[in-house]
């Protein structure tokens, strides 16, 4: 924790931002130029056939679903514990994030289940979900917008974030129960280990592009947030004067 | 010119897979456009906003971040 | 702990006089029933196979519908600020109101749920399941519900906001409930869904009481 502390001052912690995001951006262009550029010529999965290309930009969307999530989770019990202020925007900013990558799990999810179920959408335990996660996202940002000042709506959705990942085990438990119960023939059957390697290396290429892609944005939207809170602070001390 | 179009078509998939690509790469250009755009607009206005009142920069980068009480006594 | 009880007299007194939220419950309660029907035809073979579902998913709205009474009043008369500065702890009284909230919507809604039940042709075998499904289901919404009502209590037109905030959280209760009735109609054991749903009302009795506790002091501060 000795080094979160270290951080939790704004000033320091821009410093040591605006030193490494140029180092993150650009090894996210270079991970997400070579994973494209791989993906896109990789051979056609013989099982699956063409569509399982759709699942270069599914996978790694799908992670990072879940991984942002997590690190809110986090961010905001450090917040919530230490009253750690750059916790706090770090949790803020990742949501539209992960929200947006929530979006695109489910339509590349559903463009890769045209082809390959027939249908665009199944209600798949996973898939159910996933879509539940973007409701919880959802909320997350509406709370941030309901309540005007900053303190309290950080804290209302630190408690919100937490309750939402004592939920999300309990959810996904509950959605395979009801899905098995529902769907006797489970109709994702993945193959595991068996993913062929010129499909493997794009994939984790993108899927570390992705998440260098995540921490260059988490830097500058922090950044921004944290100049317009002094702005606003500045503009209501001279409204004051 | 034919193998450009034949490899476009993927396989007759094209209408799934190029929406795929288009709406993840999409939402993660527009985000960064976005971001980039309010990073810049906010540190523009901070700075000529600290030049016309530079004694109160650091009272409000204590109050802003909620380390010390917002309001002047 | 007879400031325990008293919390939950007082509430219950108040919902249950004229003008508060039980009655209201109910009817919504019956009324969005009867328009299922209405919706998807008079066949009855259908009915009574969505009707688990539908009684669980009216209850569920039915349940959230009065959520916001739940804190609001006290928030803006000033009675929130004297509980929470009670030497009750908070939790106990957050605790305390949910029961209050259970005992004016979900245990009415249990009552009643076997009357509608005949109404959507539902086998009368599944009834006891129906009832003790809902009897350990509902306290599972006015929990969670708590969480929601207390994180939007000062907020303007927070209603809406709370229905988003507390819905995802309650589809674990409604999955259990229904397979359980489900269950109960096709003549299978109902018995490993009713043990989930209690774990889950276990879940959050330990943990909901925390969460709401926090959300209402900072609210208050």
């Amino acid at each position: 924790m000795a080094n979160l502390h270290w951080l939790a001052n704004p000033g320091r912690f821009l410093r040591i931002a605006k030193a490494v995001s140029p180092v993150l951006a650009g090894l996210t262009v270079v991970l997400l130029a070579v994973g494209l550029a791989l993906s896109l010529q990789a051979p056609v999965d013989a099982v699956q056939g063409t569509p399982s290309k759709v699942l270069f930009m599914h996978v790694p969307s799908a992670w990072m679903s879940m991984f942002i999530w997590g690190v809110m989770a986090v961010a905001s019990a450090v917040a919530l514990i230490w009253k750690h202020p750059v916790a706090d925007i770090a949790a803020k900013v990742s949501a539209p994030l992960g929200a947006g990558f929530t979006a695109a799990t489910l339509l590349t999810g559903s463009l890769w289940g045209k082809p390959t179920w027939g249908t665009f959408w199944v209600w798949d335990a996973r898939l159910t979900a996933e879509l539940i996660l973007l409701f919880l996202y959802i909320g997350y940002i509406a709370i941030w917008q309901a309540i005007e000042d900053p303190q309290r709506a950080g804290k209302a959705a630190a408690i919100l974030a937490l309750v939402g990942s004592v939920n999300l085990p309990i959810i996904h438990f509950s959605v395979d129960w009801w899905n098995t119960l529902h769907q006797p023939a489970s109709i994702l059957r993945d193959g595991g280990a068996s993913i062929d390697a010129s499909m493997l290396i794009p994939l984790l290429l993108l899927a570390a592009g992705f998440q260098a892609f995540y921490f260059t944005l988490l830097l500058w939207r922090m950044e921004a947030e944290i100049a317009g809170r002094k702005i606003r602070q500045l503009r209501l001390l001279s409204a004051q004067a | 010119m034919n193998a450009l179009f034949d490899y476009l078509a993927m396989g007759g998939f094209a209408w799934f897979i190029w929406p795929a690509y288009a709406f993840t790469l999409g939402f993660m250009i527009w985000i960064t456009v976005a971001t980039v755009r309010s990073l810049r607009a906010n540190r523009r206005t901070l700075e000529q906003l600290e030049q016309a009142a530079p004694h109160r920069q650091r009272r409000a980068q204590r109050a802003a971040t909620g380390t010390a009480e917002v309001q002047a006594p | 702990m007879t400031a325990f009880g008293a919390i939950i007299l007082r509430d219950v007194k108040l919902g249950l006089r004229q003008g508060g939220g039980t009655y209201w419950t109910l009817l919504f309660f019956v009324l969005t029933v009867t328009l299922f029907p209405l919706g998807v035809g008079p066949d009855l073979a259908l009915l009574s196979r969505i009707g688990p579902g539908i009684l669980w998913v009216v209850a569920l709205l039915a349940s959230m519908l009065s959520l916001d009474r739940m804190f609001q009043a006290d928030y803006e008369d000033g009675s929130l600020e004297l509980l929470a500065l009670a030497p009750l702890p908070l939790e106990l009284t957050v605790l305390a109101k949910c029961l209050a909230h259970w005992l004016t919507t979900g245990l009415p809604v249990t009552v009643l749920a076997p009357a509608l039940g005949l109404l959507l042709a539902l086998d009368p075998a599944a009834y006891p399941t129906l009832m003790l499904a809902l009897l350990i289901g509902t306290p599972v919404l006015s929990l969670i519900g708590s969480i929601g009502a207390a994180l939007t209590v000062g907020v303007r037109r927070g209603g809406v906001l709370l229905s988003l905030l507390v819905m995802p959280l309650y589809i674990p209760a409604l999955i259990f409930g229904v397979l359980a009735v489900d269950a109960a109609v096709d003549g299978l054991s109902a018995r490993p869904h009713l043990l989930l749903l209690a774990a889950d009302l276990l879940v959050a009795a330990a943990l909901t009481p925390w969460a709401a506790a926090a959300a209402l002091r900072l609210n208050l501060e």
